[in-house]
């Protein structure tokens, strides 16, 4: 209480002095903020290309204006319905299932006994993130091929995997889960071994089952780590893994209408053109629609939750 | 405020850098880079040595420099586009097989080189057949010089000598899709446990379109024809197409063709070679396919050689716009194919240690050495250097000659009646891109046969319809009666 | 009770071992794809049980044992610097963020969180690395361009400060004159050992796993790490298979790293990381003691 008087009283004050006296903090911040600086934000000079027709010759600067016109292949044919809602609809579920696999993961491992075991689960786990998107493609395949896959020859089915596109939303949400859930759940897992041990304690001491203590003290603990990543992810829904989409279908014209996601049409259509111009108002468009849902989602956190608002 | 001058430092060092390409070694002489993609595993001390022998020879004679810069083919375009936006590249090679000259010169990365090759030497002049320099050239501008090799190919099917041989086969005597079916069945029916059937490469059924059709009109991606027709048409109504899908999808149906062709990530080739597959179609040249695949059979002709549009020199070499010293970059790019000693350095390395010439006056392998430890690699890898014409012939060619033995192929191929003709899509970039992603769709899907032609023709034409394709092609036809007629 | 959470238990170790299962098989499929006969695996295709077996994807590996050395050794160079690099700037970054009473922590988590939603693009960034920078064909341009700080891990090592330690650890270290520096090693740091070593984790992964750096500013062979030499493969598999046709029928003589080659490569860059995971494990240790400060 008193701290806030005093911080309240500090504003007022002017915002220099209290700028100086964290002057420490304010240096410890230097290093990451010429990194972020030179990385991330000179470069987003060149996003100019978007409205640009690029020319080699003439470089970034140089280049005509094109006004919007880049844009507009994105949005010329009925693809573009396709896409966005494939793009859209892929990275929703991934958010969902993904989240509440993980958290269920990262609450077993806690749980559980047995520190061996937990090694090995926790190791294990991890192994399908360190796996690159081809050679998961190889995999899939090696399980799906309808001649030879594992899976023809283990059950006796004779279903054509790659010729049929009702499957694939569900082959893309197993596969997704299969290669992220090992990485989101250590995630979940370094959070819930911050909580503090003395609420378990008290929760004991009241008598919770192990199910109170998990809806009552871990999953509150969670709150923000879910929050945060769950915003993260939101800023990203307008992007898709192109690996997942394109790789691991091994671009099977037939899957087309559930394949389609923006990266994998701009990549399609771009393949031969290398149009630089194009490619960055993709990339443009992606991230606009991206920031704008995010400070709409963020807003809302901070109406519901504000300590745990991203800004 | 320090935060703020740092910020403006670095802001104006990024602006300068960005525009202005840096400066060049204090060299007296002019040192140019040199991009070339390679499928070899080279080591750089070797590159080393070859470019210390390399610049000792160009010194002398030509007063220049050569920065080797080697990449791997998977990695080439995407390399050396990146590079090419600052004034890292002087002269590279890059791929235009699939009509992608228009874009090079349309995003304007190549340097125009024909006033520079106007005024060449003879030498270099003669060593281009006309067809030659306008597979380099737009708009009756010159952007590069091309690969020497022959023009296109034919179309043949390889089959697994084993099988082959057992059944008493004689493949030289296929040469039609009727031909090749009896026998796909004769083949099943004995051995129904392997592929009868696959795609020449992952999911694309052939590469040799002198069967199908002639494609990539006017170095578009749209305009196809058939062969000998100057008729534009969609790929999907031409009549070789229809007819190609037409057995290929009556053999799939049959299980004659491999049930996952769509989704394939082998070389049928292999696959063959292997006896997992009995045949697959292939496109050929020169060389007889069936020495370079072991176990395998040739089977006749099933289309003469004939050249597409895009099909000649579909690999070129040419000088970067953003080069700081176009003319010197010229006498480089000349050298590699008028200057037999540089060109044999630059291919095959240093005479005694990366390759030998032996009794017969042909170069192979020093002993010991295979395709595997030789450090330099360009010997296992000729096929992405400029000429190979000029260059000692290799102990496993099976001619004596190249040059005599290219020019007589060459003479032989019928070429592309569009040939030379190029139609400006720069304007047209969002119908090539609806294009291109409406094509994917089908188009392997039904050279494997995976669907009939028949299904999905009406949906095929209302959608090209709707990216307003006929319009485009009426106005690709009136262009290509235009050059024709003059 | 005691049985109840004995079922509990047995149902959960079922319930992990399961999802180890799922992990780790179709992983074994690939190490036995590794170590089948190409002749097999084209005509059998793949399986757990090869009907051939062979060591030729290992012996080929081992012909060129000193490029993947040399690339493990690269690796471990660039993965242990840029970790290092990476962690401190990350912990420096979001431990003011993670202050309640800094002024401006607002806009200076705007200015965070901006960056992982617009960036440059490839080409802007490129030229300012290749033109101002001059990081091409450098080790600089393994440990630079995008991986030294990322606004995910900061963000993450942000809101475990914010939940995990409590304000009043570090009102009494303020009231015992440590200075901010010193907070931050002394009292903050050994508390968040579960979350920075799931950060060094993460972070190393993305070293380990990076190529991308290395396709678009390295040329040179000796700068080659491992995930390089995998992924220069795997582009040129898929270039042969989609355009080989740029090079006509000569392309046929190169001969190409078999499926199983490929499936070895991709191995022997995941097992160092199944090494050494479970002795940072050891650090996944339960507990916050708020010990010495009054609740």
């Amino acid at each position: 209480m008193e701290a806030v008087v005093k911080q309240k009283k500090m504003k007022k004050k002017g915002n220099w002095k209290n700028v100086l006296r964290h002057w420490e903090l304010y240096a410890m911040m230097l290093p990451g903020f010429i990194y972020l600086f030179i990385n991330n934000y000179i470069p987003m000079a060149g996003l100019v290309v978007a409205f640009k027709k690029y020319n080699y010759k003439d470089g970034i600067w140089g280049s005509d204006w094109a006004g919007l016109s880049n844009f507009k292949f994105l949005f010329s044919t009925r693809d573009a319905w396709l896409m966005i809602r494939n793009t859209l609809g892929y990275n929703i579920v991934f958010i969902v299932t993904g989240t509440v696999f993980a958290i269920a993961v990262a609450i077993i491992l806690n749980e559980i006994r047995g520190t061996l075991s937990k090694k090995v689960y926790q190791t294990f786990i991890l192994i399908p993130y360190l796996i690159s998107m081809v050679v998961v493609s190889y995999i899939v395949f090696a399980f799906l091929s309808s001649d030879s896959g594992f899976i023809n020859k283990t059950f006796g089915t004779n279903i054509n995997w790659y010729m049929n596109a009702k499957y694939w939303p569900f082959i893309f949400v197993i596969v997704n889960l299969w290669k992220s859930f090992g990485y989101n759940s250590i995630i979940y897992y370094a959070t819930v071994i911050g909580i503090d041990t003395s609420l378990y304690e008290a929760a004991v001491v009241d008598g919770a089952s192990r199910w109170q203590r998990i809806w009552h003290v871990t999953l509150p603990g969670l709150r923000p780590t879910i929050i945060t990543l769950t915003l993260l992810a939101i800023g990203r829904v307008f992007y898709s893994d192109f690996g997942l989409f394109y790789q691991v279908p091994q671009n099977s014209g037939l899957l087309y209408d559930v394949t389609t996601t923006i990266d994998v049409y701009v990549y399609k259509g771009l393949m031969l053109l290398n149009d630089v111009g194009r490619s960055a108002a993709a990339g443009f468009f992606q991230s606009i629609c991206g920031f704008i849902l995010v400070l709409t989602a963020n807003l809302v956190v901070n109406k519901i939750d504000k300590d745990n608002a991203l800004f | 405020m320090k935060k703020k001058v740092f910020a403006g430092v670095l802001t104006a060092a990024m602006m300068a850098g960005m525009m202005a390409p840096a400066a060049v070694s204090a060299d007296e002489m002019t040192t140019l880079s040199l991009w070339i993609p390679t499928l070899a595993t080279y080591t750089d001390d070797a590159v080393a040595k070859v470019e210390g022998k390399i610049n000792e020879y160009m010194g002398d004679k030509y007063g220049i420099q050569v920065d080797l810069e080697y990449v791997e083919i998977g990695n080439f375009e995407q390399a050396v586009n990146l590079a090419m936006t600052t004034d890292e590249v002087d002269v590279t090679c890059y791929f235009t097989g699939e009509g992608q000259l228009s874009t090079y010169v349309n995003n304007g990365q190549l340097l125009d080189i024909t006033d520079y090759f106007e005024n060449a030497s003879e030498e270099l002049k003669n060593t281009f057949t006309d067809v030659e320099i306008a597979a380099s050239s737009m708009n009756g501008r010159m952007y590069g010089l091309v690969r020497k090799y022959q023009y296109g190919g034919h179309a043949v099917v390889v089959m697994n000598k084993d099988i082959v041989e057992e059944m008493k086969i004689d493949a030289a005597s296929i040469t039609t899709m009727d031909q090749l079916e009896e026998v796909l069945y004769q083949v099943h029916e004995k051995y129904p446990d392997i592929y009868t059937m696959v795609p020449q490469s992952t999911s694309e059924m052939t590469w040799a379109w002198a069967q199908v059709c002639d494609r990539g009109i006017g170095l578009t991606n749209y305009a196809y024809a058939d062969w000998g027709t100057t008729e534009l048409k969609s790929l999907f109504e031409s009549e070789g197409f229809a007819e190609f899908c037409s057995y290929t999808n009556k053999w799939y149906n049959d299980g004659l063709i491999m049930s996952d062709a769509l989704s394939n990530t082998m070389e049928g080739s292999s696959m063959v070679t292997a006896g997992s597959a009995f045949c697959c179609f292939h496109n050929g040249d020169v060389e007889p396919l069936d020495k370079i695949y072991p176990n395998t059979v040739e089977s006749g002709l099933f289309a003469p050689a004939r050249a597409e549009s895009t099909g000649i020199g579909n690999l070129q070499y040419g000088i970067s716009a953003n080069s700081a010293h176009p003319e010197e970059a010229f006498t480089l790019l000349g050298a590699m194919y008028t200057d037999p000693e540089f060109a044999t350095l630059l291919a095959y390395g240093i005479e005694g240690e990366h390759y030998v010439i032996n009794d017969k006056g042909r170069a192979e392998y020093p002993e010991g050495m295979t395709a595997e430890n030789e450090p330099y690699g360009g010997f296992a890898a000729t096929a992405t250097y400029a000429d190979f014409l000029i260059l000692p012939v290799k102990e496993t060619a099976l001619y004596d000659d190249a040059k005599a033995t290219v020019e007589e192929w060459d003479a032989n191929v019928e070429v592309s009646p569009a040939f030379g003709f190029f139609y400006d899509t720069s304007e047209l970039t969002d119908f090539v891109t609806a294009y291109s992603n409406l094509e994917s769709k089908y188009k392997d899907a039904l050279m494997t046969g995976s669907v009939a032609l028949d299904d999905v023709l009406p949906q095929i034409k209302s959608e090209l319809e709707s990216i307003g394709f006929y319009d485009v092609l009426a106005d690709t036809q009136a262009a290509l009666d235009e050059y024709l007629a003059n | 009770m005691v049985e109840h959470d004995r079922l509990q238990q047995t149902l959960m170790h079922l319930f992990m071992t399961i999802l180890v299962l799922c992990c780790v098989l179709p992983f074994l499929l690939m190490v036995m794809a590794s170590f089948t006969e190409e002749q097999t695996l084209l005509r059998n295709g793949y399986s757990f049980f090869p009907e051939k077996f062979s060591l030729e994807t290992y012996q080929y590996i081992l012909r060129s044992a000193k490029t993947i050395f040399h690339g493990y050794f690269m690796t471990i160079l660039v993965t242990v610097i840029g970790t290092v690099c990476n962690i401190a700037m990350t912990v420096l970054f979001a431990y003011p963020l993670s202050r309640k009473d800094l002024p401006y922590r607002n806009v200076l988590s705007f200015f965070l969180f901006f960056t992982m939603l617009f960036n440059g693009g490839l080409v802007p960034t490129y030229m300012m690395y290749a033109n101002t920078f001059h990081i091409k064909n450098t080790i600089w341009a393994l440990l630079i361009p995008n991986l030294m700080m990322n606004a995910f891990f900061v963000i993450m090592m942000r809101s475990f400060f914010t939940t995990s330690i409590p304000d009043s650890l570090i009102e009494a270290a303020k009231l015992d004159g440590a200075s901010e520096m010193g907070i931050l090693t002394k009292v903050i740091l050994p508390l968040s050992k579960p979350m920075l070593v799931t950060l060094v984790l993460m972070v190393g992964l993305n070293y380990w796993n990076d190529w991308m750096n290395g396709m678009y500013y390295v040329t040179d062979n000796n700068l080659n790490t491992i995930q390089m030499i995998l992924n220069n493969m795997i582009q040129n598999v898929e270039f042969l298979s989609r355009s080989a046709s740029v090079l006509g029928a000569d392309a046929a003589k190169i001969k190409m790293p078999t499926v199983g080659i490929r499936m070895g490569i991709a191995v022997i860059a995941v097992l160092p990381v199944m090494v050494i995971y479970p002795f940072l494990q050891k650090y996944f240790v339960k507990g916050i003691v708020v010990g010495g400060v009054k609740g």
